[in-house]
């Protein structure tokens, strides 16, 4: 791919009359004709009178890659304006390639605020044969607005759909539109070369080229040097040889032999500078050949920079008299230049082209350790897409490059057996191998087996683009492991690392993990300052949050609901969702409406919780992600409880596989308090294992919901217990972080105890209060409070006595007491259950006396 | 389908010297006095044929007719 500045051939005021005029809703030139027609020659006429709005690809057939065409398309086009496709080019970076569609609305999306028009031109499109290539630049050229313009050239007609004709999108240019009229032959030849030639001479040689440009150019060459130019031009007339084999044969003929051998030789290269002529003609004065051959129109064009390459027609005739044997070595020569130089994509090329598949493999197998360690995974991509399909078994560093890729694409079986083929005594590679082990155990869910791999690791060997991994995946194996401080302090070396910042979603998702650990421990301020740093870092030239950035969104968005801050958590929550929808980010997509639903159901707006709860779990059911599945029910199961809905949560508590080795935190807590709400006898047991756990890993976070729980087992339950005590210890830890929620989730009754540790952290309690240091009135909270009987009735009831029985207590008529109990339910919003009844008055703090 | 080795006919515009008779080595190729050149020659598969119709393409040739005959001819 290389961005051509300059062509030769036409003269600048030699413009073509007869080119048809684009309509107004055409979004796309199409200039297709035969080689040497002067395609590009149009192209650069057509955005010469705006050319900074212009986006300049020369394409190649190493072009054929969606990722790597997409990030040029998009580096062009962000020449023009830098806010354009920062998004997709982002995208690109993810583990899973995206698709090309969802790259085109990325594309399109960030070009739709554009004020001022803007033109791509692809040149020599026919060298895309890729079907995701094609199908991004259709649905690119369909969704464009009308300050996009996409001019293709081809020799010939691209695969479109048949509407973009009819629909008036197409602005059609043909060879007959390319060919020159008489009178434009007759001021190239005679005014711009000056040849003198006679009226019906030009008229010979229109018949004889048909108009066609390179024909003319190189008769125009010819002639040049040409003392007898009648005699030349019947000559040529009387003949029937093809034009350019003619012609050419000429043009060489007028030349040295050595400048003969010398472009025969370079023809071999799709672009050239001095320095690689000399490698591989072996010649010192190739910057004065080029000169040369630039200055008298000799086929080159210049790319810029001391680049040219010679116009493509020409080039395929003057390879034509090398011999098999000269161009291998002539590409292996080539090879070793590009090679040197760290263009590998080139050395590749012309080593597979010298048919050395050894020197390409080896070539690709020096850089993709390295690339792997620096997140250079898109070119490591396309360079092993270059080489043949059974080259990898020749050198393990290959090997274990895709072994990586299948981890990283989730094929841990294909990852796993790419490992099992590898064969070496190399150390390097052979940590490697031990990495990409612990990352599958990762992906397994097998934390224990990390850490043993990672030792293996740095046993072998420690290269520098390694260190960082090892201790990110210490970090998360020792997170599992209940070694909180020490898991932070890898993942922050781990951010010390300088390779991770070249994998934007690997930066942003390991300060995901380290906000995340920070929150659990009890450090909110701390995890929402890393949200806060990564939010204001990642943004596009227009100050807009990039897609890699939505994990910290909606971490920022968890944080501040904690802290009970609704609008702003709604708002960076949904911004997360909006982020990842693209992209299909799951944990994006998921975890925000998890917490939108919490903030619904905060503010009272329960039918919509309960919808946002439902398009959660179906994208998470439709991703197969069961830790995100048993999250978003968890999260709906904890708000049946907070509407008394037992029977619900009591179906959900018998079918929870608690053996899951994955199991959200948050489905052992909802698990937790279902069981105290219902009396289970497994609460307490329960509580008691999960606060050992959190106590001895430092997980603050945990720790105040468990106690919460556990004081309001100890207030419903026993008798023996004090639930202040307990209650105390969670304000002190939440009061720090402001971990309001913690409290604010739970029944009301909970308030009424908090009250009474208010020395606790005065502050922060007065906070949680409705209504600062005023207990509250729980037999106001009822829009119909029960009477004394009902709750007398509904008490008694709730210590398992029948109707007989409290009929027997209080002295009255089991009809009464029927009647009592009805009322009772109704205002209770039971529906007839007794249970439902029995969990709202616990709920509204009835029944704490009991 | 064509599976076999098959006989091809390949016309194009104009005569070919020797230079560009290279390009297409296994063809022979005859001037004609009509101004084209007839190619001839087996070939393997179509992935050969499409690769002469490459080469055509590539080097700026007019095609004008291509035609599959009956291995007799």
């Amino acid at each position: 791919m290389l961005l051509s500045k300059f062509y030769f051939m036409l003269p600048e005021n030699l413009v073509h009359a007869k080119i048809p005029r684009a309509n107004h809703n055409s979004k796309l030139t199409l200039i297709v004709a035969p080689a040497g027609f002067g395609k590009s020659t149009l192209a650069m006429q057509i955005i010469s009178e705006q050319p900074q709005r212009a986006a300049w690809l020369s394409l190649d057939e190493h072009d054929n890659d969606l990722s790597l065409f997409v990030s040029y398309v998009i580096n062009a086009l962000q020449q023009v304006n830098a806010s354009i496709g920062q998004d997709a080019l982002n995208a690109l970076q993810s583990d899973d390639v995206p698709m090309p569609e969802t790259l085109a609305t990325l594309l399109t999306n960030s070009m739709v605020a554009l004020r001022k028009k803007i033109m791509l031109v692809l040149d020599d499109y026919h060298l895309i044969h890729n079907a995701d290539v094609l199908s991004f630049m259709e649905r690119t050229i369909t969704y464009a607005t009308p300050n996009l313009n996409v001019v293709i050239t081809s020799r010939h007609d691209p695969q479109m759909p048949a509407r973009w004709r009819a629909n008036g999108w197409i602005h059609d240019i043909r060879a007959d539109d390319l060919r020159f009229s008489p009178q434009m032959a007759s001021t190239y030849l005679n005014t711009h070369l000056n040849l003198n030639l006679a009226a019906s001479e030009i008229d010979t040689l229109m018949q004889r080229t048909e108009g066609w440009i390179s024909g003319l150019h190189l008769a125009g060459l010819a002639l040049r040097s040409t003392t007898d130019r009648s005699g030349f031009v019947a000559q040529f007339g009387g003949s029937q040889r093809f034009v350019i084999d003619y012609l050419m044969e000429e043009v060489l003929q007028q030349q040295s032999d050595d400048l003969q051998d010398f472009m025969r030789q370079t023809a071999i290269l799709a672009r050239m500078n001095a320095d690689l002529c000399a490698a591989v003609v072996n010649q010192n004065d190739c910057a004065q050949l080029l000169e040369h051959l630039y200055t008298q129109n000799l086929f080159l064009v210049s790319l810029g920079d001391g680049w040219f390459r010679y116009h493509h027609l020409f080039a395929d005739v003057l390879v034509l008299s090398l011999s098999a044997e000269e161009k291998a070595t002539l590409h292996h020569r080539a090879g070793n230049w590009f090679q040197d130089v760290g263009l590998l994509e080139e050395a590749v090329t012309h080593y597979l082209a010298a048919n050395d598949v050894i020197a390409a493999v080896n070539c690709v197998a020096d850089f993709a350790l390295p690339a792997i360690g620096q997140g250079d995974h898109l070119r490591l991509k396309h360079l092993l897409s270059l080489l043949p399909t059974t080259s990898q078994a020749l050198h393990p560093a290959l090997q274990v490059a895709q072994s990586w890729f299948y981890a990283h694409a989730h094929q841990l079986d294909a990852a796993h057996a790419a490992l099992d083929q590898i064969t070496t005594q190399d150390e390097v590679v052979q940590a490697w191998m031990e990495t990409i082990h612990a990352l599958i155990a990762h992906s397994r869910g097998n934390m224990d087996a990390i850490l043993p791999h990672i030792a293996t690791a740095r046993q072998h060997a420690q290269p520098p683009d390694l260190i960082g991994l090892y201790d990110w995946l210490s970090g998360v194996a020792l997170w599992e492991q209940g070694q909180s401080l020490q898991a932070i302090d890898h993942v922050h070396a781990a951010l010390r690392n300088p390779s991770v910042y070249n994998d934007p979603f690997g930066y942003s998702g390991i300060n995901f993990f380290l906000s995340d650990y920070l929150n659990q421990m009890g450090r909110r301020q701390e995890a929402l300052a890393i949200c806060e740093r990564l939010m204001a870092d990642l943004v596009d030239a227009d100050d807009n949050l990039m897609a890699h950035a939505a994990p910290m969104v909606g971490q920022a968005g968890i944080l501040y609901y904690e802290a009970d801050n609704l609008e702003t958590a709604a708002y960076l929550l949904k911004t997360n969702i909006h982020l990842s929808e693209p992209m299909k980010l799951t944990q994006g997509l998921v975890l925000g409406r998890l917490y939108l639903a919490l903030i619904d159901y905060a503010r009272d707006h329960k039918e919509d919780a309960y919808r946002t709860l439902h398009d959660a779990r179906h994208i998470a059911t439709r991703t197969g992600s069961s830790p995100f599945t048993l999250a978003v029910d968890a999260v709906e199961n904890g708000l049946y409880l907070r509407d008394g809905n037992v029977e619900r949560v009591t179906n959900w508590l018998t079918q929870l596989p608690l053996t899951h080795p994955r199991l959200p935190f948050i489905v052992h807590l909802t698990a937790v308090r279902g069981w105290v709400y219902t009396e289970d006898a497994r609460a307490l047991s329960a509580i008691e294992i999960l606060e050992t756990k959190a106590r001895q890993a430092g997980r603050e976070r945990h720790l105040i919901s468990l106690l919460i729980l556990k004081a309001l087992h100890y207030d419903h339950y026993t008798q023996h217990e004090d639930p202040l005590e307990t209650l105390r210890e969670a304000v002190k830890l939440a009061a720090m972080g402001d971990y309001s929620r913690a409290f604010l989730d739970e029944p009301p009754r909970l308030l009424a105890l908090l009250t009474q540790v208010r020395d606790a952290a005065p502050t922060f309690v007065d906070k949680l209060l409705p209504n600062e240091a005023k207990p509250i009135d729980i037999a106001q909270s009822m829009v119909d409070p029960l009477t004394e009987r009902e709750l007398d009735v509904i008490k008694l009831a709730a210590l398992g006595y029948s109707n007989r029985e409290i009929a027997a207590k209080l002295f009255v008529a089991v009809s009464t007491v029927k009647t009592h109990i009805k009322h009772a339910f109704s205002k209770l919003d039971a529906n007839g259950s007794r249970t439902r009844a029995i969990a709202h008055a616990r709920q509204l703090g009835l029944l704490h006396d009991i | 389908m064509v599976t076999q080795s098959t006989y091809y006919i390949i016309v194009v515009q104009g005569h070919l010297g020797t230079l560009f008779q290279n390009a297409f080595a296994h063809m022979a190729c005859l001037s004609r006095p009509d101004g084209t050149t007839r190619m001839t020659g087996y070939l393997p598969d179509q992935a050969a044929v499409f690769g002469i119709l490459n080469t055509i393409e590539r080097l700026g040739l007019t095609l004008v007719s291509i035609q599959a005959q009956e291995q007799s001819v």
